[in-house]
């Protein structure tokens, strides 16, 4: 086990990731949608 | 420790979605004054009557300025005693005009309770030794359930009562 | 990476705790379906039971028994597998399980005969039979010999691997058992010095609302010891199952200790409509609930990269073909996979509950009945499932047969539908302003409450789904641990990348992320306990008839 992190095992390229973001970005705004209907509700009563 | 550029996005946004939350409630809450129930004011649950407010003739609705409301509260298992009508029954509707401004004032003789004007953000729970207190802006007119919402026992779901806004 | 095989007397301990979760999960299952159909209001209980007994089973029994039972023998294979036992670790995991087990069944006998209807949040000053309070203590010491032995376990196998890092399941055990052993302390207080003098009669009071205050000090870790085993099998074991590489053991040994910092010192969450508390302490508590979601967008974010890079590696190469071509066919996978999609809508649900004021819109309301069975109910017992399908067989030597597989297919599926029925009325009626814990009633009548009975109707639909499901899933046990045909069953631990980065020392160091721990707590909940002691009403004397005890 190396003592200190080691800059040199940085991943090569960055793995192409980019179903991962739609993916989380959908889940992201699901989160935001329903806070402001539960907020919007709340400031109706 | 490694972040992929995409996961890096993902947390900045996501922990901007929580500032912003963050910052609308706590707007709301310091500037705005509209906290949950928080009161720190202590009573005898034994003896609750020696609180002005709880004295049998001070239970019920009481009309304190234009359009300004108080509605005093003991509540017990499995009763929510809002006074009397003035035949000598138990009020078990409280009526107040719609833009009313209504302080709630509750306290309990024996366990825990909840106190719900179910539809409104009138919610709070109810416990021995305090009083709970919630002033709300009855906004929209109907017929809305007050409930018990912390279980009580087993006649739980027998206490109730009804506000109505006109 | 080392893996110890089990030997026979190792798999019987592992399958003791899994026999009490499934009895358990067949109990708890009646209960709610009983609870479901008597709230529709077109059945009564027979021979006089009452609702909040049959209630407090169901909460006691699944809320408290099941998870501990399950999540403790799980955390026990984990470390056999990962760090191996000895023999005397071994007792003491008999120890742990009989003392659990001594325990449920004097709180079953307090609860089953209407002693202790008080619901599995116990909350003063109703009074249960002291036996109750005795037999919840059992349980909690007993998870304690278990947490303790973990921690043994992990230590001689550090001694005996200097320098090495851990094995992450054995890390993420150790952290999810020191959550609970500093969680368990408030309650256990609470219990053994509060409340239990007070039953028994030696004290006439009781201070209501700090035993409140202990109780949610633990309540909420409690929801993370649960989803933590779930977080476990999606970060190393999920990744073996489809085929792929963990996806990075720092980011998931950093999100544990995030979850360790920051799921003990926000229980005012659950408290935010309570008199007594200061409400600028109860948003500090908020904020700091706000930090805890953190780790949970940094796992959804880990799952879908293990998933699009596996896939992609596999060859699918489209934007979503790596999703297309996940082993939905595969119950190990999949039923795990809808827990997770169930987290999607409970997380957001979970944002709202905690956000300070907009609490009242929701509080007490069936609407956080709803929330907890997407994260409890759904989220964490389908993943709970998706490890038994493999685990169960691998510890008595069967395997998970392409008929069994399908039976969990369809399982899966019948709980998906029944909880997306039962769940989404529970939310709804909840916005609407319906009671939590209340039996069927008709209250003072009128249009808003017969709307609420017409979601409770379809409650009881969604929830006779869920008891089918139920039903299925025990026999789906049944036969993994009697009948199903013998034979080899991996059990799926996942690798690291050939060439993964190393991982920071860091992550290792105990007395700092305890320490930090410590100290978030202390700064969450000193000067609020102060002032709860300091400004004491007077005490409460216990109350019986409320809840039938004569
Ligand atoms: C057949 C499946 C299930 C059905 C039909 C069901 C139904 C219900 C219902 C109707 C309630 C609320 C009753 C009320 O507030 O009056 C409830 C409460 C609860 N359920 Fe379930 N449930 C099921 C499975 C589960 C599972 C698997 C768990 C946990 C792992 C669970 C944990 C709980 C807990 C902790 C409560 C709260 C009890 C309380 O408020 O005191 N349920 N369940
Ligand atoms: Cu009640
Ligand atoms: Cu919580």
């Amino acid at each position: 086990m190396s003592k200190k992190i080691s800059s040199t095992n940085q991943p090569k390229e960055e793995t192409n990731l980019k179903g991962t973001l739609i993916m989380v970005m959908i889940v992201g705004i699901a989160i935001l949608v329903m806070w402001f209907g539960a907020y919007g509700l709340f400031l109706s009563r | 420790m490694h972040l992929h550029k995409y996961e890096k996005v993902w947390l900045v946004f996501g922990l901007a979605s929580l500032v912003l939350f963050l910052l609308i409630i706590g707007f709301a809450a310091f500037w705005k004054g509209t906290h949950p129930q928080s009161h720190i004011e202590t009573i005898d649950p034994q003896n609750v009557e020696a609180n002005e407010s709880f004295q049998p003739d001070n239970l019920g609705l009481t009309e304190v300025a234009d359009g300004k409301y108080v509605v005093n509260i003991v509540a017990s298992a499995f009763n929510y005693d809002f006074g009397k009508e003035e035949d000598g029954t138990a009020t078990k509707t409280i009526r107040v005009p719609k833009g009313s401004t209504v302080l709630f004032q509750v306290t309990s003789k024996d366990v825990v309770h909840g106190f719900q004007v179910a539809g409104t953000n009138v919610n709070m729970m109810v416990e021995p030794g305090h009083i709970s207190r919630f002033e709300s802006v009855m906004k929209n007119d109907g017929e809305f359930t007050v409930v018990c919402n912390e279980y009580c026992g087993i006649g739980h779901h027998l206490m109730f009562g009804t506000v109505e806004v006109y | 990476m080392e893996i110890f095989n089990f030997s026979k007397k190792e798999s019987r301990l592992y399958m003791a705790f899994m026999h009490v979760t499934f009895i358990s999960l067949l109990v708890g299952g009646l209960m709610g379906l009983l609870q479901t159909l008597v709230r529709s209001g077109k059945y009564t209980l027979p021979f006089n039971i009452d609702y909040y007994t049959i209630l407090t089973t169901h909460g006691v029994i699944l809320g408290l028994v099941l998870t501990t039972f399950f999540i403790v023998g799980f955390q026990f294979s984990l470390m056999g597998k990962t760090v191996g036992i000895s023999d005397k670790q071994l007792m003491w995991g008999w120890i742990s399980f009989w003392v659990m087990l001594v325990g449920t069944v004097l709180s079953a006998w307090m609860i089953l005969t209407g002693e202790a209807s008080v619901l599995y949040t116990f909350y003063t000053p109703l009074r249960a039979h002291p036996i109750f309070y005795i037999g919840l203590t059992l349980v909690i010491v007993g998870s304690w010999i278990a947490a303790f032995t973990n921690f043994r376990q992990l230590y001689v196998w550090k001694k005996a691997h200097k320098g090495d890092k851990s094995p992450l399941l054995a890390f993420m055990v150790v952290i999810n058992m020191i959550m609970w052993f500093v969680a368990t302390l408030g309650v256990a207080y609470s219990v053994i010095v509060l409340i239990l003098p007070w039953s028994l009669g030696y004290v006439a009071t009781v201070n209501v609302l700090l035993t409140r205050t202990l109780f949610w000090y633990f309540g909420h870790p409690l929801v993370y010891f649960w989803l933590l085993p779930a977080y476990m099998a999606w970060y190393a074991i999920i990744p073996k199952i489809i085929g792929g590489k963990l996806f990075s053991d720092s980011l998931a040994r950093l999100a544990f200790i995030l979850l360790l910092m920051f799921s003990i010192p926000v229980g005012f969450h659950h408290q935010l409509t309570e008199p007594g508390i200061d409400p600028t302490w109860k948003f500090i508590q908020v904020v700091l609930t706000f930090m805890v979601v953190i780790p949970s967008l940094m796992t959804a974010f880990s799952l879908f990269a293990t998933f699009e890079i596996t896939g992609r590696r596999k060859g699918y190469n489209s934007l979503f073909g790596w999703f297309k071509k996940l082993p939905w066919k595969d119950v190990r996978f999949l039923a795990p996979f809808v827990g997770m999609a169930a987290f999607i809508p409970g997380g957001a649900g979970g944002i709202i509950n905690a956000s300070h004021q907009v609490n009242s819109l929701v509080h007490n309301t069936i609407w956080i009945t709803g929330h907890f069975h997407l994260t409890v109910a759904t989220t964490v017992i389908l993943t709970f499932f998706g490890i038994a399908y493999w685990l169960i067989p691998h510890l008595t030597g069967r395997r998970l047969t392409p008929r069994l597989n399908k039976l969990g297919i369809i399982q899966t599926f019948i709980w998906a539908i029944g909880m997306t029925i039962m769940s989404t009325s529970m939310h709804i009626q909840g916005l609407i302003g319906g009671p939590r814990r209340s039996a069927f009633s008709k209250y003072a009548g009128g249009d808003q409450v017969s709307t609420w009975i017409s979601y409770q109707i379809w409650q009881a639909i969604g929830g006779t789904i869920l008891f089918i499901g139920i039903l299925l899933m025990f026999y789906i046990f049944i036969q993994l641990a009697f009948f199903a045909p013998r034979g080899y069953e991996e059990y799926p631990i996942a690798e690291e990348e050939v060439d993964a980065e190393k991982s920071p020392k860091i992550l290792e160091n105990w007395y700092l992320w305890i320490g930090i721990t410590i100290a978030l707590i202390l700064f969450a909940y000193t000067i609020p306990m102060i002032d709860i002691i300091k400004h004491s009403p007077p005490g409460s004397i216990p109350f019986d008839w409320p809840i039938g005890r004569s």
